[in-house]
């Protein structure tokens, strides 16, 4: 008898790679044993395309199916999964898209990957109650530069050298990718979403750096510095006052009054 | 309280994500509901819509990814997080499944085959323990659909069942269409498994649909697809396990392919039909439909 652990990994690699002959001796059934091992190995490679198939829509759309299937397959041999929710596995795929392997797709697939797993990601949040600007009054206007904004959950910013969010108008209105004309065309995208729902509208270079920086948690005045390098004519005050006037903030941080911080 | 509710539910069905949203505007019929925690935890508009049904219609929880036949030992992160989402809901039952899913961190989103040896009966027994004492509650554990055994099994899965609930003080999880399916698929008696089947254990039932395919042998092989309406052969057979064990909270399990709510509250309508007969009957008919 083999210790479970020397079974269990022997079986996983006939699953997840090729069926060794120490598999054969280990299995019974009433006819072929190897012949039912392979309904385990068909599952495992088809629950994962069926998966992230559903999550890089506009990707399959543009590459086709049977690419969009041998990318999951690959996906799914280099970064198996670690964690037992499906629902959270495939970001990896952004990063594999990336790579030498697929240099022969668009310039644009690996981005049109991060929108699609962004919107997803995206439209299964909920929305927090929104504070007002009101809430910075009882910061000192000399603090104000080290005070965090928290941002709703369900935004994310991408920055894209092509005008990706047009192909998923495209996907959506089902063009055939084959009608693409499609230009180099630097586009700065907020992506919102929430309870099911996601859109997207594009920003200015100031507004997507300062906004994506207060994202990452940096305060506002490296946030208000990452959008004037972009953009000289930044104005923080007008910034901030369209991120509160359209719900963005959450919560506000100060290091100097910790009480803000609830 | 939750064994009072549970002594008189009728079939529940499975609730999946693309019912959430009908369920709270059109309050259907439901006995009961049962949720597969893993499609919650990355997923905050889920659980809040979970959530809200929750406080309408009784809950069971069944996790797919608490792999408690692994040999390296059961993901405390993962279930952590199956906890957490648990004490939100208080559940009437906690189930999964008697089977591996998971070997050195990699998941392979299947329910893997176990052998029954003493080996893997002291690995599951250790790790319902740990389960229990980590959820604070019973946990149920399910018969699974096989497709093949393995050489140095020693004991029948019967048999290993009624040992992990001799270590554990676990409940069980009959599921009547895995009975089917393992049956056809290793070439036993599904009767005679429901015969030695540890009945005072159960505390739930599960049906759900299968596809036959052929195999290039010649043969045929059941899928346990949960795609289909529950076979003919199931229905006989959950009469039968109904007549011998009693009625039990029954559900209807449907994964793929997935029909309208209505369609799954019409099964489970069946099941309540089916079961009531089969009391009135006996064990015999029952074996005779
Ligand atoms: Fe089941």
């Amino acid at each position: 008898m083999l210790a479970l652990a020397e079974t269990q990994a022997t079986f996983r690699h006939a699953v997840a790679g090729e069926p060794s002959s120490a598999v054969a001796g280990l299995l019974v059934a009433p006819r072929d044993p190897i012949e039912r091992l392979s309904i385990y190995r068909r599952h495992y490679r088809e629950s994962f395309r069926r998966h992230l198939r559903g999550r890089y829509p506009t990707l399959e759309w543009l590459i086709g199916t049977p690419r969009m299937t041998a990318l999951a397959d690959a996906v799914l041999e280099a970064r198996p999964p670690r964690a037992p929710s499906l629902a959270e596995y495939g970001a990896e795929l952004t990063e594999i898209i990336a790579g030498p392997d697929y240099a022969d797709l668009p310039p644009y697939v690996a981005d049109i990957a991060r929108l699609d797993w962004r919107l997803g990601s995206i439209a299964v949040e909920i929305e927090a109650p929104a504070i007002a600007i009101t809430d910075l009054a009882a910061i000192p206007p000399h603090r104000l530069g080290d005070v965090r904004v928290d941002l709703q959950p369900g935004l994310s910013y991408l920055r894209s050298a092509w005008p990706v969010d047009e192909l998923v108008k495209l996907r959506v209105t089902e063009t055939a990718p084959e009608q693409l004309a499609f230009a180099a065309e630097t586009v700065h995208l907020e992506l919102r979403g929430a309870r099911g729902k996601f859109g997207w509208r594009r920003l200015s270079g100031g507004e997507f750096f300062f906004r994506q920086s207060l994202q990452a948690d940096r305060p506002l005045a490296a946030a208000a510095e990452q959008a004037l390098c972009d953009d000289p004519g930044f104005d923080i005050s007008a910034a901030l006052a369209r991120l509160f006037a359209e719900g963005l903030a959450t919560a506000i941080h100060s290091p100097h009054r910790e009480t803000q911080d609830d | 309280m939750h064994s009072q509710v549970v002594s008189s539910l009728g079939a529940g069905v499975g609730l999946r994500l693309q019912h959430l949203a009908a369920v709270i505007k059109d309050r259907p019929d439901a006995s009961w509901f049962e949720i597969h925690p893993e499609n919650y935890l990355a997923n905050p508009y889920a659980a809040e819509l979970l959530l809200e049904i929750a406080r309408s219609y009784p809950i069971s929880v069944h996790s797919v990814g608490v792999s408690v036949g692994s040999a390296g030992g059961i993901d405390r992160t993962h279930l952590a997080r199956v906890k957490a989402l648990i004490d939100r809901l208080d559940p009437i039952m906690v189930s999964g499944h008697l089977a591996w899913s998971t070997h050195e961190g990699d998941y392979l989103n299947d329910l893997l085959p176990l052998p029954y040896h003493r080996e893997s009966l002291a690995i599951v027994a250790d790790h319902i323990n740990q389960v229990q004492d980590a959820l604070g509650r019973p946990y149920h554990l399910e018969n699974p659909s096989t497709y093949l055994g393995f050489a140095d099994s020693t004991m029948t899965e019967t048999a290993f069942l009624a040992a992990v609930v001799d270590k554990t003080g676990c409940r069980l999880l009959c599921d009547v269409s895995n009975v089917h399916v393992s049956a056809h698929n290793l070439g036993y008696d599904p009767y005679r498994y429901i015969d030695e089947f540890p009945g005072e254990a159960i505390g739930e039932m599960h049906l759900g649909g299968l596809e036959i395919e052929a195999e290039a042998n010649g043969g045929e092989v059941i899928i346990d697809t949960h795609s289909r309406p529950i076979d003919g052969h199931a229905w006989d057979l959950y009469a039968y396990a109904v007549a011998r064990f009693g009625a039990r909270p029954t559900l209807i399990e449907w994964d793929n392919a997935i029909p309208e709510l209505t369609t799954l509250l019409d099964e489970a309508a069946k099941a309540d039909a089916v079961a009531a007969s089969a009391l009135k009957s006996g064990v015999r008919s029952a074996r005779a439909g």
